[in-house]
């Protein structure tokens, strides 16, 4: 009864916490973001002489730096990416194994540990690229379990190896952290300053916690950042935007497993040792704990997570054996009635933009910046573009598309129509490179595209929409038309964490360029850039799809039923814009169902019916074509056949 | 390592390779049909497993004195079973109702942390309830050590005997359910088409808790058999069975019940016969191993077929 | 009297329904109405909104607005399990029989909702004289039948429920105008052995030449209702189809 008592008390403790913690977000919010991580900075640097240098207290604050870099490395992978890597722990064994071996009395090398700290880190890069590789492609069930088993066989392979890792017994007395000849074991002076060892070490866990939060957050607001999301709200839609999925998802494996490593080498030179059970299933439960309980994906909220994670824990020591299965039903209670996290939705804080005038002189020296797109090399018109010819596909028995052939020529609308079942959408997912064609070629400008992946064709200046709307649901709609100009932007890793002046020039003009596509579709889209796109009605969110596709600066548009689901009016105003496209010298190919669109746009028309081409010509002769008419009304009579009076 | 030595155990190995296979067979079929109905990986499957384990020996505790033979050692037996049965098959429709059935419309990744979630939560309450040390199940006061067949090098001890004749007395039971009768259909077409079985007015949320309850119950028996194999169960026990389990159906092509329990007879073996011949020590990295490989090199398993991405 | 009048009235009727997935507007208002012992068409060209008003009656899509009637009940905001047991039946767009399931199980099925009943084994019975072929057949895996076969199995599977109405989508798909016209017939001796049909049909044609009475839908609304005899004859229909 007493130990209820006990609980109750914490259960209206915690209430009282989280509407406290209510209170202090709202008033987090308000203050101005640098300022914030200005205060917050300083406070941490001061923690250790705020607190009189109280080593538990110091320690405890080193362990939340640690558990920081592992929450965020392992955010990485999870949270921006959506890989479900349960054996995560087994880079941070690799990390502080590998400073164990190349820095203690064990094999005898005692290398400095600026030295080790990136062959450790490489180390744990490179583990991850090789189990990322073969099994990034599995379905996400298969990946939690195939992580989970590597991550145990490190662990039983670092139990068992004993002559190279010494077994369960560990790795022991371990060099301590020596840095441009500062040993972080002694007492250190600086001036009036004398800081113990723990609180050395304290910095140190607390500099490279800082780092790793910076590197995420600018990894995060960046291009990878947004492509990583992409492929977690929608895998296909993001390949047909130019994103190579596989690259990417490696990185998102490599960058955690690299964070981890580091974390790995700190933990070894503080703890001046290592043995595999610190490296167990428990372990990656607990991070996976401080990210879900933050909001997965949202770093102020794996800081919040790793926090209460490690305090709380020393505050209810009486419970310690209760921890275990207090985090399982955390992750329980969390995905079922509070999936965002205790923080709730992260409010968007995008970077101030460029005002209105900016934008204008910004527009204009887009192009030079880009890598440029397609229409930067006008054709003459009239050049064929895309050749499609005795294409076909075959599903087991069933013949989707049989022979059929067109070609499509630059600044030309082309229409393909046909009833249900002819096969259209089969054909476009082929030109898109989503399937691969049992025979037949398709060209572009000359050149066979097949076997393609969609993000090269993409790259090629082949882009398209789809039917049922593939927008990317968690991010607004500016991002979501930023990660149509994916493939556009140069830049690579290294300017992104170096946050480098080009790079910063680089997301300007983007984003700029995002916004002057937005505002000439108009209806005040550019206003509600910062929006999240699901927010937006159908009709607009059909616009932003439009919009991602024109970022890519594409040749040829590929528009999956654009108007599907519009009224009249809209669907007159669609159409009007895609005669716009076209007159600016896009080519776009299109299937629809709403006649009067096909009708009124197209310059040639295409119908199929089971698998084949029936009929190909402009859109009058088409309709008045008897086979067509057979093909949509009935086979036997054409009574519907007349010419009108 | 002498040759000679090693072939004489062979056929020793064989037969506890052989049952081995069995619980994990028995456990494979729950990830199996689960998988198929709702394209998920239950990993608290091998908890309740475990679960199973410890409400039998809640059994012996009661009615078994010491290590004294029991009166009526069937009796115990069966009471054994059917306890761990029900018990386990309660938890496993309950586990459905609260941690995955809110989900079922979420993103992919929320079923599989709730999963983790209850995996971890099970294990730990067990071992605060029920401490870490496992608990000892008298095998020898239940099955009489007289039971015995011997051909040869080979002893076959009663519980060997029991483990196999139960699981595949229970292999055909679900056999025939699954295929001869209305509910075992009812699940089948739930598991193939769920909007389709809504056409014929099946109720997809009772065909799905009904699967859960099936590979439940089977988890629970094998949950006992596997306590008299060893002669203890611990709290840990559910984790690694489980990823074996899982192992096998992938194996065996996942959705795939024949394919299953061929599986978990093939991984049993390589358990065994690893084990005696390699070393003790890596026989849980040796499912692993085989698990990564065969995900990596053929993701559809020995059995099952190449299911194309929707577009 | 109460008896009477329910009897008199449509056996389904929609009012004004409006019906949408996720953000795409796919029905507005759509009203209509089907008689007891009558054969109904819903026709249009794709996209135009059949399937989804079928969908909407066996309840799984909400009506976001309006009315659904059956025999009497508002089916309006029922789950798809208890309009079924309340008598209506689907035979879905390409045909969805569970191919990893013999014709006999696929049969079987159909009756699940009336399990213990004798009468079920005389429903398979029935439904075998009306299809010899799936007779011959009945041991085979679903997967195994032809495209014909398929559809027939559909259709029996269907009957088992004994549904007062039968609809079924787009029956003539990847069909061959024989197997077609087999397929018509079928429909035919149902309706005369007492069960109400509404058949949705992308073929405007053949199904007006079967059914008494048909709606045409256009951009999810109903642009023309009429004895199907008048439509064969109507220029109006083109204009619905194929624009102007």
């Amino acid at each position: 009864m007493e130990r209820l008592g006990i609980i109750s008390n914490n259960f209206t403790t915690l209430e009282a916490a989280s509407s406290a913690m209510g209170r202090l977000r709202a008033a987090f919010d308000a203050i101005d973001q640098r300022y914030r991580l200005g205060a917050v900075v300083l406070l941490a640097a001061a923690f250790p002489f705020l607190v009189g240098q109280n080593p538990y207290l110091v320690r405890v604050a080193g362990t939340i730096g640690l558990y920081v870099m592992l929450a965020v490395g392992l955010n990485i992978v999870v949270g921006f990416a959506g890989l479900l890597d349960l054996g995560y722990v087994a880079f941070y064994a690799i990390g502080a194994y590998t400073y164990a071996f190349l820095a203690s009395p064990h094999f005898g090398l005692h290398l400095p540990f600026l030295a080790v700290l990136p062959l450790a880190a490489l180390a744990a890069a490179v583990c991850g690229v090789l189990l990322g590789y073969p099994v990034l492609r599995l379905r996400g069930d298969y990946l939690a379990i195939v992580t989970m088993g590597f991550g145990e066989i490190i662990r039983i392979l670092l139990i068992n190896l004993a002559p190279i890792t010494n077994g369960p017994n560990g790795i022991s007395k371990i060099d301590g952290a020596n840095i441009l000849g500062v040993n972080l074991n002694q007492v250190l002076e600086f001036g009036f300053l004398r800081s113990e060892s723990v609180v050395n070490y304290y910095y140190l866990s607390l500099v490279f916690a800082a780092g790793c939060l910076l590197v995420a957050s600018r990894l995060n607001r960046s291009r990878i950042g947004r492509a990583w999301q992409a492929i977690r709200d929608d895998e296909t839609a993001a390949q047909c935007m130019g994103i190579h999925k596989s690259n990417l998802k490696l990185l998102a494996f490599a960058s955690g497993a690299l964070f981890a490593g580091v974390a790995g080498v700190i933990f070894a030179a503080w703890q001046q040792f290592v043995s595999p059970e610190t490296f167990t299933l428990n372990e990656v439960v607990t991070i996976f704990c401080m990210i879900v309980l933050g909001g997965t994906g949202r770093l102020l909220g794996v800081v919040v997570g790793a926090v209460v994670l490690v305090t709380l824990p020393e505050f209810l020591r009486e419970y310690s054996i209760y921890r275990m299965a207090i985090y399982g039903a955390v992750l329980v209670l969390i995905m079922r009635y509070r999936p965002q996290g205790l923080l709730g939705k992260a409010a968007e804080r995008v970077r101030p933009v460029l005002a209105g005038d900016q934008v204008a002189t910004l527009a204009e020296r887009v192009e030079s910046h880009c890598l440029p797109g397609p229409l930067a090399q006008p054709l003459p018109a009239g050049t064929p573009l895309l050749e499609v010819a005795d294409l076909s596909k075959s599903f087991g028995g069933l013949k989707a598309v049989q022979g059929v052939s067109f070609t499509v020529r630059q600044g030309e609308i082309v229409s393909i129509i046909g009833p249900n079942g002819a096969g259209k959408t089969t054909l476009f997912n082929l030109i898109s490179g989503l399937y691969r064609p049992s025979s037949g070629s398709i060209r572009y400008l000359g050149r066979s595209i097949v076997g393609l992946p969609p993000h090269r064709l993409a790259a090629l200046g082949i882009v398209r929409t789809f039917q049922n709307l593939r927008l990317f649901g968690g991010m607004t709609v500016l991002e979501n038309v930023l990660v149509g100009l994916h493939c556009r932007l140069e830049g690579g890793l290294l300017s992104i964490v170096l946050n480098t002046s080009s790079f910063r020039r680089t997301e300007s003009i983007a984003r700029a360029k995002a916004i002057a596509l937005l505002d000439a579709l108009g209806h005040g889209l550019a206003e509600r850039r910062d929006d999240l796109v699901l927010t937006l009605t159908y009709a607009d969110r059909r616009r932003v799809e439009i919009a991602r596709a024109l970022a890519s600066g594409p040749r040829l548009l590929l528009l999956d039923e654009p108007v599907a689901g519009m009224n009249s009016a809209e669907a007159e105003e669609m159409m009007n814009r895609i005669g716009h496209l076209r007159d600016a010298g896009y080519t776009i190919l299109l299937i629809e169902h709403h006649m009067n669109v096909v009708m009124g746009i197209s310059d040639r028309v295409v119908v199929l019916d089971q698998g084949r081409k029936i009929a190909e010509g402009t859109p009058e002769a088409v309709q008045k074509d008897e086979r067509v008419i057979e093909a949509y009304l009935g086979r036997r009579r054409s009574k519907w056949a007349k010419t009108t009076a | 390592m002498d040759i000679n030595l090693a072939l004489a155990q062979l056929p020793q190995q064989f037969v506890n390779g052989l049952t081995l296979g069995c619980v994990y067979a028995l456990l494979a079929l729950g990830y199996c049909m689960v998988y198929g109905v709702l394209e998920m990986l239950n990993f608290a499957h091998g908890e309740v497993f475990m679960v199973g384990g410890y409400l039998g020996w809640g059994v012996i505790s009661v009615l078994i004195v010491g290590a004294a033979p029991a009166a009526a050692p069937l009796l115990v037996l069966v009471v054994m079973l059917v306890t761990a049965m029900v018990g386990a098959g309660a938890l496993g429709v309950g586990i459905e109702r609260f941690a995955y059935r809110p989900l079922r419309s979420s993103s992919r990744l929320a079923p599989l942390i709730s999963a983790l979630g209850v995996s971890i939560f099970l294990q730990n309450t067990v071992m605060l309830a029920m401490g870490t040390r496992g608990k000892m199940y008298p095998t020898r006061a239940i099955i009489p050590p007289e039971w015995t067949l011997s051909f040869g090098d080979v002893t076959i001890t009663g519980t060997r005997l029991l483990i196999i004749g139960l699981s595949i007395i229970l292999m055909f039971a679900l056999n025939y359910f699954v295929q001869g009768t209305r509910w075992g259909r009812g699940m089948r077409a739930v598991a193939q088409d769920r909007e389709e079985a809504s056409y014929l007015g099946i109720d997809a949320n009772k065909m799905i808790s009904l699967t859960f309850l099936v590979g439940s119950v089977l988890a629970g028996a094998a949950g006992v058999l596997i306590g008299l194999y060893y002669t203890q169960v611990d709290f840990l026990m559910g984790w690694a069975a489980g990823m074996k389990a899982f192992t096998a159906s992938v194996l065996g092509g996942i959705g795939n019940i024949q394919g299953a329990m061929l599986g978990a007879i093939v991984l049993g073996l390589v358990e065994s016969l690893g084990a005696a011949f390699i070393s003790p020590a890596y026989k849980d990295i040796i499912a692993f191993a085989v698990l990564v490989a065969v995900l990596v090199l053929k993701p559809s398993g020995l059995m099952g077929e190449n299911l194309p991405d929707k577009v | 009297m109460g008896e009477n009048h329910r009897l008199n009235q449509p056996l389904l009727r929609l009012q004004e329904v409006d019906a949408a997935y996720g953000p795409i507007r796919v029905l507005s208002r759509i009203s209509m109405e089907v008689n007891r012992g009558e054969i109904a068409a819903l026709l249009g060209a794709n996209a135009a909104g059949k399937s989804t008003t079928l969908k909407c009656i066996m309840g799984s899509v909400r009506a976001a607005r309006g009315r659904i009637e059956f025999d009497g009940c508002d089916i309006t905001s029922l789950p798809t399990t208890r309009i079924v047991a309340a008598g209506v039946g689907l035979v879905p767009e390409g045909r969805r029989i569970f191919t990893r399931m013999t014709v006999e199980e696929n049969l079987r099925l159909g009756a699940f909702i009336r399990a213990g009943e004798k009468s079920v084994e005389e429903d398979i019975a029935k439904v075998y004289s009306l299809f010899p072929q799936l007779a011959q057949r009945r041991h085979q895996k679903g997967g195994t039948l032809s495209g014909g076969e398929q559809q027939m199995l559909a259709i029996g599977r269907a009957l088992m429920t004994r549904p007062k109405l039968l609809c079924l989508d787009e029956p003539s798909m990847g069909l061959s105008p024989i197997l077609v016209e087999s397929v018509f017939d079928i429909i035919r001796d149902i309706r005369a052995q007492g069960t109400t049909i509404l058949i949705v049909e992308q073929n405007a044609e053949m199904a007006l030449e079967l059914a008494d009475r048909a709606y045409v839908l256009q951009g999810g609304e109903v642009a023309l209702h009429d004895t199907a005899e008048n439509l064969l004859s109507n220029d109006e229909m083109r204009r619905a189809y194929l624009g102007i």
